[in-house]
């Protein structure tokens, strides 16, 4: 009976815990990632605004997922051939990203660069990356913004000889999230 | 005993409320937060023909597109052929314009028929990826204009006879990224009592599929039955095997099928041969897709933000 108790006071300790918790998440709903692959024979760039990232300020950790089928296009038929032939969103229809940094843990932050060591799971891969990510805050909003580039054939992303020359080795991808607390 | 389990239960909720908030945790809240959005099957088929027959598929708005057909094929008993590769050939040029992303209407020319056809398309039912809706439905309605003799087709003496209309619902599913199928029960009205004599009113029940073979490339297939027809001397039913590559804008179909023709009426009503490997049976064609984009879309990315 008494050890009961016991557990009954440590199961509602480790909840409260949980609850609490939760009040140090910030989430941005509505962030925004662009690529750009340009070469000599045609430019290429789609953007997704509706990337969901979501930061513990407890632990440091960060997690980031977007959809394939969110990028638009310039050209319908691009956005057709990028789900369909390229990053094949019928069987991968999300890319996601998972990390940690110090840097996010804690009250105060300031305005200055920080790195995110995670892994980048996209395509059927999973890949150790390490993002440079600049950090701007005010008084209501806290953004994590920065770019980076992809090497496609890391992610087991392949180019049919014949448009090799249209699509570029290294993709340039540019990421701003604002963030808001998370309820 | 009872003490043992409760020891357990402790320690599996005490590792459970440690280890529960990792990244792995966050990526579980965001799956929560995903707006559902509805999200369309894309590219069913790859193009708005399976092979010559019309196919569930229509472009998104804005999109024009020109279809460059050609075929060839060898006459049967022809054995002082001089011809070099083929003994004829035949030629069609279309164009079609998508209004909306369910509204297309096209127009062409073909060169064996003297044949001029338009069509409208009407994407009725979009499938989705959710389940909810587990197929495509689009209407299309065509007319077409003969000009010339060709086969087994006499002209009509009087011209407004010469006209001939159809009509298709075409029902179509992608089971899953590589298999899908589609299914098109018609109405043909045909101006001419041809192919089956006395009659102007003619049922068609059209199949079509398609395969993935890889990213780029895709196996289709189709068959078009003509419902009362007296095969062999009325002419035969469509059949047509396809591969369709595409190549960034521009897409190529190569094709094997037993008809001579381009038009949506004269490929199921005008076959004077069964398909066969032989000369007469066989026509190889090969047809390219441009699609250019008069009304592009403009999303703003972080670059042009910034500027």
């Amino acid at each position: 009976m008494k050890n009961q108790t016991i557990n009954l006071a440590l199961f509602l300790f480790l909840l409260h815990g949980s609850i609490f918790g939760q009040s140090d998440k910030i989430i941005a709903r509505q962030g925004k990632v662009s690529f750009f692959s340009y070469t000599a024979v045609e430019n290429i760039e789609a953007t997704n605004n509706q990337v969901i990232s979501i930061i513990d300020r407890e632990s440091g950790e960060i997690a980031v997922q977007m959809l394939m089928r969110a990028f638009v296009f310039k050209k319908a038929l691009m956005e057709e051939h990028f789900n369909e032939s390229y990053v094949e969103s019928d069987t991968y229809p999300k890319l996601t990203f998972s990390g940690t940094t110090d840097a996010l843990k804690g009250e105060e932050l300031n305005d200055a660069p920080i790195f995110i060591k995670g892994i980048m799971d996209f395509h059927g891969v999973q890949k150790p990356v390490e993002i440079k990510t600049m950090v701007q805050t005010s008084t209501d909003t806290f953004v994590l913004e920065g770019d980076f580039n992809v090497n496609i054939a890391d992610f087991a992303i392949t180019v049919p000889p014949l448009l090799v020359p249209n699509i570029s080795k290294e993709i340039q991808v540019m990421f701003r999230f604002e963030y808001a607390p998370y309820e | 005993m009872n003490n043992k389990l409760s020891l357990l239960t402790t320690l599996a909720l005490f590792l459970f409320g440690i280890l529960g908030i990792k990244a792995q945790d966050l990526l579980d809240i965001i799956e929560n937060e995903t707006p559902d959005i509805p999200m369309y099957t894309q590219a069913t088929f790859k193009g708005n023909r399976v092979v010559l027959t019309q196919s569930v598929e229509t472009r998104k708005k804005g999109t024009l597109e020109f279809l460059l057909g050609t075929r060839y094929w060898n006459v049967p008993n022809n054995d002082d052929s001089q011809s070099f590769g083929a003994d004829r050939f035949s030629g069609y040029f279309g164009m079609q314009y998508s209004f909306s992303d369910r509204f297309t209407l096209g127009a062409g020319v073909g060169s064996v028929d003297g044949n001029f056809n338009s069509f409208a398309k009407y994407r009725l039912v979009r499938q989705r990826e959710d389940k909810n809706v587990p197929l495509g439905i689009t209407l299309v309605q065509g007319l077409s204009y003969f000009t010339r003799d060709f086969g087994t087709f006499t002209l009509p003496e009087n011209s407004s006879d010469r006209l001939s209309y159809i009509s298709q619902v075409i029902i179509a599913r992608k089971f899953n990224k590589n298999l899908s199928l589609q299914f098109s029960p018609s109405y043909i009205r045909t101006g001419t009592n041809q192919p089956v004599n006395d009659k102007n009113n003619l049922f068609l029940l059209g199949f079509g599929g398609r395969y993935k073979l890889s990213n780029h490339v895709s196996l289709a297939g189709e068959y078009g039955y003509l419902l009362g027809r007296n095969e062999d001397e009325e002419g035969y039913n469509l059949f047509g095997l396809g591969v369709n590559w595409e190549v960034g804008d521009l897409i190529m179909h190569f094709s094997f099928t037993n008809s001579k023709s381009f038009d949506d009426i004269a490929i199921y009503n005008f076959n004077p041969n069964n398909f066969h490997f032989r000369p007469g049976g066989l026509h190889i064609g090969v047809n390219a897709t441009y699609i250019l984009h008069l009304n592009k879309r403009k999303p703003k990315s972080l670059k042009t933000m910034e500027e």
